[in-house]
């Protein structure tokens, strides 16, 4: 375990034995998080990111396999050393899961209350911090049902903050969530990472919440971790079908499939001001048909991709092919239905 | 004695039946239900054997009919109390009787407490003993509210009924006036005042469990 590591998982394997016999819901997983990043899992429902979480903070004990935090592994500890363990973990979730009986001030305390080492005076002083850090301090008094999704998502955050935890979990934290309301818990949750430090797991099936606040994303498919890195990177160069499939997802803004050769240009933000594909065309004396564009903000970068489907002229693609690698362009030609 | 004294006392009796009784009755019935919910085996301490044995006991009591449990204990009842005839002695059998009804209800009153909730506190470190004080029966109050109104009118019926095997209270007015010496009003005072005292025990039960629960905005 290097310092700069506070998740170490090693060879994680889960199965569950149910009436259909053994399924397997993670296999041969290997994951380093790193102390402080916004760590990020994707992968579409039923890949198994949702056991993945709960094996890191042991919800679920693994079939096989260790899982090592903050240099202590997880399978050797007893029950007892697990509850103190998973204080240092805090986690939220799709269906945020507040106590409903309880005041957002009195949720937040609840961990307090558990950890048990926290006087009156303490607790409260920590409940009213963490409700200013969530800007809920009006709300200290009000019960979940009296709160809007995204409310009580902060509450539940301050609650999963409130014993000074090194990691917090999110499962699904924004699925439940409308566009607006997700983009402000995104950024909640990189300034609680920018201020206090906090390293953030983040499961999602949403591209755009990985591109938005991750550092590192994991792509996890049939049970598989298949691909690993910066998210730039993987945004750029996606080497898995699934990691491909995610950026550009299905149905949107390709309809025609056609068996024609295709290219997805990247744009990194090194050429802003170049009308690229104007001047490709005009200067290739070639046309091209624009399958699919977007831009995306990625850690504070603009970042664009588009898929063109070339000409049929076998001499026109090739001055088109020439004419990017002269702006040294990533391109990459890809079957048009790996991303249709 | 004027037959106001006597019913004044009989509803007296009543009243001290069915409060003691539910209360002794939740102090069995309340941790055998929780006993029920945390070792079945979606629970928090599976326990598949105990679950089932705690089960079949809780059901062949329940499916004993009170009149014939009241009979059967009398041996039991004289033991614990000393003697089988008085309102006193109807509390055993009450007890017995209701505390397996009351298991069920706290079972079922638990079970509604949301596994997601339950998954958040295991996530904090919670141990099972706090999971049980500190969010099951907090999360499932109004739930169990309820279902004590529901259980200290059942326990109410109940103590009627002893009165025909010597309990006190209302039941054994309505049994030795009404139906022995067929003193027809006897019987419709002491019927209408059970169905007052029914009506108070479930309006108020269900008000305090309504104003307890915090899900109603």
């Amino acid at each position: 375990m290097t310092e700069r590591e506070i998740i170490r998982i090693e060879d994680l394997s889960k199965s569950f034995y149910g009436k259909q016999g053994e399924v397997v819901a993670l296999e041969k997983i290997d994951l380093s998080i790193r102390k402080g990043e916004i760590f990020g899992v994707i992968g579409l429902s039923g890949a198994g990111k949702s056991t993945l979480v709960r094996c890191i903070n042991f919800l679920e004990r693994p079939t096989q396999g260790r899982v090592i935090f903050d240099g202590k592994d997880l399978s050797q500890l007893n029950e007892a050393e697990l509850r103190l363990a998973r204080r240092s973990m805090g986690m939220i979730f799709q269906g945020f899961f507040l106590f409903a009986q309880r005041t957002a001030f009195r949720n937040i305390c609840f961990p307090m209350e558990i950890a048990g080492v926290y006087d009156k005076q303490q607790m409260q002083e920590r409940a009213m911090e963490l409700l200013d850090l969530v800007g809920l301090r009006e709300k200290a008094n009000a019960y979940p049902s009296q709160l809007s999704g995204g409310q009580q998502q902060r509450i539940a955050i301050a609650r999963a903050l409130a014993t000074n935890p090194k990691v917090l979990l999110c499962d699904e934290a924004t699925s439940a969530l409308d566009p607006t309301t997700t983009q402000s818990i995104l950024s909640l949750l990189q300034d609680i990472n920018q201020q206090i430090g906090v390293t953030i797991i983040i499961i999602t099936h949403e591209m755009r919440v990985i591109e938005q606040v991750c550092h590192r994303v994991a792509v996890i498919d049939q049970s598989h971790i298949v691909e690993v890195g910066e998210v730039k990177d993987v945004f750029l160069r996606p080497q898995s079908q699934i990691a491909k499939q995610l950026i550009l997802p299905r149905g949107e803004g390709v309809e025609q499939v056609t068996g024609e050769r295709c290219l997805r240009i990247v744009f990194d933000g090194s050429t802003p001001a170049e009308p690229i594909i104007s001047n490709m065309t005009l200067s290739c004396q070639a046309a091209v048909n624009i399958l699919f564009a977007d831009t995306k903000n990625i850690a504070g970068n603009a970042v664009g991709h588009m898929v063109v489907q070339l000409p049929e002229d076998e001499t026109a693609q090739a001055r088109i092919l020439a004419y990017l690698d002269g702006k040294k362009l990533y391109y990459k030609e890809e079957r048009l239905h790996d991303y249709v | 004695m004027t037959m106001f004294e006597l019913i004044l006392q009989g509803t007296g009796e009543t009243l001290y039946m069915t409060v003691v009784s539910t209360a002794l009755a939740y102090v069995l019935g309340l941790p055998l239900g929780l006993l029920l919910c945390v070792t079945d085996k979606g629970g928090i301490r599976p326990m598949p054997k105990l679950n089932a044995v705690v089960g079949v006991i809780v059901n062949i009591i329940r499916s004993c009919p009170f009149l014939i449990l009241l009979v059967a204990m009398i041996p039991v009842t004289r033991f614990i109390v000393g003697t089988s005839i008085g309102s006193t002695a109807t509390i055993v059998p009450l007890v017995a009787g209701s505390a397996p009804f009351i298991a069920r209800m706290v079972e079922s009153s638990i079970k509604e407490v949301d596994a997601g909730v339950i998954e958040a506190a295991q996530s904090m470190g919670t141990s099972a003993l706090q999971l049980i004080t500190k969010v099951l029966i907090p999360e499932a109050k109004p739930s169990l509210l309820i279902g004590a109104a529901i259980s200290i009118t059942t326990i109410l019926s109940y103590s009627a009924l002893a009165g025909f095997v010597g309990g006190g209270g209302l039941g054994a007015i309505a049994v030795n006036y009404g139906y022995y010496r067929y003193e027809t009003d006897v019987m419709m005072i002491t019927l209408l005042l059970l169905i007052i005292i029914v009506q108070i025990f479930q309006e108020v039960g269900m008000r305090i469990a309504r104003r307890s629960d915090k899900r109603i905005r």
